[in-house]
C-alpha cells in the first residue's frame, strides 16, 4: 500500500508537468486553431534558459520566472509574425511549426552543445510522511503546477481577458464584431501557452537530465493529453495529463518494462479516441 | 517586341519542364560520371535512387491527403512495416526479394486496417495527431521485437538479383527499378483521381454530410483508399531496404517523415506530379545547403520548411499550374452570366387535381418518433404516414421539430424511441447512405454542393451508381444532360458549382437528390430565399418528379409555394403533431392559425404569403 501511494505521488508529480504541456497546447489551439508542434522545443528552450541562469549564479526562482516569460514572448512573436498567416491549414501549420522546432533545437545545440545537462535542484532532500518519501523536487513541481493551473482556471472563468479568450475560441468572427481584438487576445493566449511549456521545461530540468533533443518526446505526450482530453478543453487536459502520469508510473512499476514507457501516451490517446472520437470532454476553450 | 517564348502557350512550357525533368532523371543521373564525396562513390546516383523511393512514398501519401483532405502521418509507420515485412521474410523465411514484396504489401495492409478504422473516426488536427500516435507506437513495437532485431536495425544483404536482361544487383539497375515503381504509382494516382471512386472521394472531402445523404458510404471509400496507399508505401519500404541495405526503426518515426511532407508541399499537393518532383528537391536540398557544420545544415533545413510554407504554400508545381491556368491564350469562353431576364418565366401552376390517394399504398410509416436533446423534447412522439405518390407538406413554427423529423427519418440522427418502416424495410438505426441507396433521399436547409465539381459532374457523380443499382426508381432520368434540361440548368452544365447564383445552387441540390433515383424525396426548405422564377422552376421539378413515381415530403415556410402543390399537410408544434389533412382545411384550422399561420394569414386566404426563413 505504501509502495502504491509512493507511485501515486510520483505519477501525479510527473503528470502535472504533462498537464502544463497539454494545457498550453489545448489553450492555444482552442483559441487560434493552430497546433504548435514546436511546443517540445519551447519546453527544452525553457530548460536551457533556466539552466544557463542557474549556472550563472541566478537563484532558481528567478529562473522559474524569467525562462517561461522569455519562451512566452517567443511564442507570441511567432504567432504574430508567422502562424496567423497559415492558420486553419493543419498540414502547413504542422510543417511550419516543426521547421521552427528544428531551428530552435539547433540553436540550442549551437549555444549550449548537445551534451546531457541537469539543473541543480534547489531542494535535494525528501520529507517522510507516514512511510512515504516525498522528494522535495517533486513537491516543488506540484507546488508550482497546482497554483499555475488554478490561476489559469480563475483567469479563464473570472477575468475579462479570460472571457475574451473564451469568446474568441467559440467564434472568432462574432467576437471581433463584439469589439474584441481577436489578434491581440490570441497573441496573449500564445504567450500563456508557450510560457506553460517554459515552466514545464524548468521543472523537468530539476528532476531529470535532458539534452537539446528531448523536446519531441514531450511534445507527443502533450499532444496526446490535449487531444484525448478533448481539444480546447482545459479540464480535459488536466484529467488526462494526470492520468498519463499515473499510468506511466504504475505501468513501469507493476506491468511491463520501462522500454515501453513512451508507449502509454500513444495507447491512451488511441484508446480514448477509439471510444470517443472527439476526446473525453467537449471542445473549444471550456473550463 | 515579343519573343517566341512568349507566343508559346504556358501549358506547353509547363509540360516541357516536366519532360526535361523526367529525361534528366532517366538518362543523365545514371550516366553522370561518378564523383566522390567523402567515401561514397556514385554519390549522385545513390541520392537520386533514395529520392526515387521517397517520391513513391510522397506520391502514395499525397494521394491519400489530396483525395480525403486528411493529413496522415500513419503512412510513416506503414512504410516501416513494409520495409520490415520484406526484411524479416527475407532473413527468416529465406524467400528472396521478389516474393517478399507480397508481404511488404499485405502486412502493411493488415496493420492499416485497425489504424484506419480508428483514425477515420476523427478529422483535421485530431486525425493528424492520432496517426502520429499510431506511427510512434509502430516504431516502438519494431524497436522492441526480437524478430526485427530491435533498435539496432535489420541488415539485409541479399540483393534482388536479375530478371531477364535487367540486373538489379547494381545501384543503377535498382535505380531504374525504383523509377518504374514511381511511374506506376503516378499512373495509378491519375487513374484513381479520374475514376468514379476518386470522384466520390473528392465529394466526401468537399462535403461529407452531403455525400452521405446522396448514398456514398464515407468510411468504406476512405478505408479503401487508406489500404491502397498503405500498400504503396509498404512496397516503397521494401525498396528502401534494397537501397539502404539495412533499416532501423527510427527511420520511420513521425518526425523522420518531415522530409517526405516537405517534398509533398514543395512540389505541390494539388498536382499529381508535384509530390514526386518535390521529393527530389527535398532529397537534394541538404546537399545544396551543404554547410560544414551539420548543426547549421539542419537549422537551415528547418528554415527552409518555414520559408516554404510562408512563401510557396501551393508548392512549385502548384504555383506553376495556377500560372498556366491564368494563361490568356488558353482561356476558353467565359460561362455566360445567368441572365434571368432573358429566360421565360415558367407558366403559373395549373389548378391541378389532387392526387387520388384512396387506393395508394403506404410508402413511409413512422410511428411514435421521439428524439430528445437532454431535456429538450424535439420530437415527443410523432406519427407520420405517407402514401405512395403524394406530396406531403410539413409545416410548423421554428423549433417545432420539422428538421429533426427529416434528420431522424434519413438516418442522420438516431431516434430516442420509435420505429420507421419504408417499403417494408425497418430503416431506423440504419446509416444515412444506406437509407439513400434504398431510395429515400433528403436535401439540406443550407444550399450544399461539392465545391470542386462542375454542375454536370455533380449529377454524374450521383447518377452513375444509381444507373445500375437494383431497385432504383427507373422512371427517373439517368443521364445528367436530361436532368439538367429538366430544370433549365443546361447552359450551366460545365460551370463550376461555386460560380452558380444562389437560386441555381438550390435547384442543383434538389436535382442531385433526384439523380439518386429515389422513391421518396425529403426536401428541407427548398424554396427558402428563391426568386419567384426559381421557385416556379423548383415547383415544376418537384411536380415532374412526382409524376415519375417520387413521393415527396417537403418542409417550407412559404405557404404560397407549399400549399398549392401539396396533397396533404402535416403541422408540427413543439415536437408534436398539431394537425393533418387537406391543405385548405389545415390552413383554416384555428389551432394551426394560432400556433403558426397567424390571424392575418387566415384572413388573406391561402394565396398570400406568410412565413420566413427558419434559422
Amino acid at each position: 500500500m505504501t509502495e502504491f501511494l509512493q507511485q501515486t505521488f510520483n505519477g501525479l508529480s510527473i503528470g502535472s508537468v504533462y498537464v502544463l504541456v497539454g494545457v498550453g497546447l489545448t489553450l492555444v489551439f482552442g483559441i487560434s486553431k493552430i497546433m504548435n508542434y514546436a511546443q517540445g522545443q519551447f519546453l527544452i528552450l525553457g530548460t536551457f534558459v533556466g539552466y544557463a541562469m542557474v549556472q550563472a549564479g541566478a537563484p532558481w526562482w528567478l529562473a522559474l520566472v524569467v525562462a517561461p516569460a522569455a519562451v512566452g514572448v517567443l511564442g507570441a512573436a511567432f504567432y504574430l509574425s508567422m502562424f496567423r498567416r497559415i492558420a486553419s491549414d493543419y498540414l502547413a501549420t504542422f510543417i511550419l511549426t516543426v521547421g521552427l522546432g528544428i531551428v530552435i533545437q539547433q540553436a540550442v545545440v549551437e549555444i549550449w552543445g548537445p551534451e546531457q545537462r541537469q539543473i541543480d535542484s534547489p531542494l535535494t532532500g525528501s520529507i517522510e510522511v507516514g512511510g512515504l518519501f516525498l522528494a522535495d523536487a517533486r513537491l516543488l513541481i506540484l507546488g508550482v503546477c497546482v497554483p499555475l493551473v488554478t490561476g489559469l482556471f480563475l483567469l479563464l472563468a473570472r477575468t475579462d481577458l479570460g472571457r475574451r479568450m473564451r469568446a474568441t475560441a467559440e467564434n472568432r468572427e462574432v467576437a471581433s464584431l463584439m469589439g474584441i481584438d481577436a489578434s491581440r487576445t490570441t497573441s496573449i493566449a500564445f504567450w500563456i501557452g508557450s510560457a506553460l511549456a517554459g515552466f514545464a521545461g524548468v521543472l523537468l530540468g530539476i528532476l531529470f537530465p535532458f539534452t537539446a533533443y528531448s523536446g519531441n518526446a514531450f511534445l507527443i505526450k502533450g499532444l496526446a493529453v490535449a487531444l484525448a482530453g478533448g481539444i480546447g478543453n482545459v479540464t480535459g487536459a488536466v484529467v488526462v495529463g494526470l492520468t498519463l502520469g499515473l499510468v506511466e508510473t504504475y505501468g513501469s512499476a507493476y506491468a511491463i518494462g520501462p522500454e515501453w514507457q513512451d508507449g502509454y501516451a500513444f495507447v491512451l490517446l488511441i484508446a480514448i479516441l477509439a471510444w470517443r472520437p472527439t476526446g473525453l470532454f467537449r471542445g473549444t476553450v471550456e473550463i | 517586341m515579343r519573343s517566341r517564348l512568349e507566343e508559346l502557350p504556358r501549358r506547353r512550357l509547363y509540360e516541357g519542364l516536366l519532360a526535361i525533368f523526367v529525361l534528366i532523371a532517366l538518362f543523365v543521373v545514371p550516366t553522370w560520371p561518378p564523383h566522390t564525396i567523402g567515401d561514397a562513390n556514385n554519390h549522385l546516383l545513390s541520392l537520386a535512387s533514395l529520392a526515387a523511393v521517397w517520391a513513391i512514398v510522397a506520391v502514395g501519401t499525397a494521394m491519400f491527403v489530396q483525395l480525403t483532405g486528411l493529413p496522415t502521418l500513419a503512412h510513416a509507420g506503414l512504410w516501416g512495416v513494409g520495409a520490415y515485412a520484406s526484411g524479416v521474410t527475407i532473413t527468416e523465411l529465406d524467400i528472396g526479394f521478389w516474393p517478399s514484396l507480397l508481404f511488404a504489401a499485405l502486412v502493411p495492409a493488415l496493420v492499416a486496417l485497425p489504424v484506419a478504422l480508428i483514425s477515420l473516426r476523427t478529422t483535421g488536427v485530431a486525425f493528424l495527431v492520432v496517426t502520429i500516435a499510431f506511427t510512434e507506437f509502430i516504431v516502438l513495437v519494431l524497436g522492441n521485437m526480437e524478430i526485427t532485431q530491435g533498435t539496432a536495425g535489420l541488415p539485409v544483404s541479399e540483393p534482388p538479383g536479375s530478371i531477364g536482361p535487367f540486373n538489379f544487383d547494381e545501384l543503377s539497375g535498382q535505380y531504374y527499378l525504383f523509377l518504374a515503381f514511381l511511374f506506376a504509382t503516378l499512373a495509378l494516382y491519375r487513374v484513381v483521381t479520374n475514376s468514379a471512386f476518386g470522384a466520390r472521394l473528392r465529394a466526401i472531402r468537399d462535403d461529407e454530410r452531403l455525400a452521405r445523404s446522396l448514398g456514398i458510404n464515407v468510411v468504406l471509400h476512405q478505408l479503401l483508399l487508406f489500404e491502397l496507399t498503405a500498400v504503396i508505401v509498404g512496397l516503397a519500404g521494401a525498396l528502401l531496404l534494397v537501397q539502404q541495405g539495412a533499416v532501423t526503426p527510427d527511420l520511420f518515426t513521425a518526425f523522420q517523415f518531415i522530409p517526405i511532407y516537405l517534398g509533398i508541399m514543395l512540389g505541390g499537393l494539388t498536382v499529381i506530379a508535384g509530390p514526386a518532383v518535390g521529393a527530389w528537391i527535398a532529397q537534394f536540398l541538404p546537399v545544396w545547403i551543404g554547410s560544414e557544420n551539420p548543426n547549421i545544415s539542419l537549422m537551415i533545413y528547418g528554415l527552409v520548411l518555414v520559408a516554404a510554407m510562408l512563401v510557396l504554400p501551393k508548392g512549385v508545381l502548384g504555383t506553376i499550374k495556377e500560372w498556366v491556368a491564368r494563361d490568356p491564350k488558353q482561356a476558353g469562353p467565359q460561362p455566360a452570366a445567368a441572365d434571368l431576364a432573358s429566360r421565360e418565366l415558367a407558366p403559373p401552376a395549373p389548378d391541378r387535381p389532387k392526387t387520388d390517394l384512396s387506393n395508394a399504398d403506404v410508402l413511409l410509416d413512422a410511428s411514435g418518433l421521439k428524439r430528445f436533446f437532454g431535456a429538450n423534447r424535439a420530437l415527443a412522439g410523432v406519427d407520420l404516414t405517407v402514401q405512395e405518390g403524394e406530396i406531403r407538406g410539413l409545416i410548423g413554427p421554428n423549433g417545432s421539430g420539422k428538421t429533426t423529423l427529416l434528420n431522424c427519418i434519413s438516418g442522420f440522427l438516431p431516434l430516442t424511441d420509435g420505429a420507421i418502416s419504408y417499403r417494408g424495410l425497418e430503416i431506423d438505426g440504419r446509416r444515412p447512405d444506406w437509407i439513400a441507396r434504398v431510395g429515400l433521399v433528403r436535401t439540406f436547409q443550407e444550399p450544399e454542393v461539392f465545391a470542386s465539381f462542375t454542375v454536370r459532374e455533380t449529377c454524374e457523380l450521383v447518377a452513375r451508381p444509381a444507373r445500375s443499382r437494383p431497385g432504383a426508381n427507373d422512371r427517373l432520368p439517368d443521364r445528367p444532360d436530361e436532368m439538367l434540361a429538366a430544370c433549365g440548368l443546361s447552359e450551366e452544365a460545365d460551370a463550376h458549382v461555386t460560380e452558380l447564383p444562389y437560386g441555381q445552387l438550390r435547384l442543383l441540390g434538389v436535382l442531385a437528390a433526384i439523380a439518386c433515383r429515389p422513391f421518396v424525396l425529403l426536401l428541407d426548405e427548398p424554396a427558402a430565399g428563391l426568386t419567384s422564377v426559381d421557385a416556379a422552376r423548383l415547383r415544376d421539378l418537384i411536380l415532374a418528379a412526382r409524376d415519375r413515381g417520387v413521393t415527396v415530403v417537403v418542409v417550407d415556410h412559404d405557404m404560397s409555394f407549399l400549399l398549392p402543390i401539396c396533397d396533404r399537410v402535416t403541422v408540427l408544434d413543439g415536437g408534436e403533431k398539431l394537425a393533418e389533412g387537406d391543405p385548405g382545411e389545415v390552413a383554416r384550422d384555428p389551432a394551426v392559425v394560432a400556433a403558426y399561420l397567424g390571424e392575418s394569414f387566415a384572413e388573406r386566404t391561402a394565396e398570400k404569403v406568410a412565413g420566413g426563413v427558419e434559422d
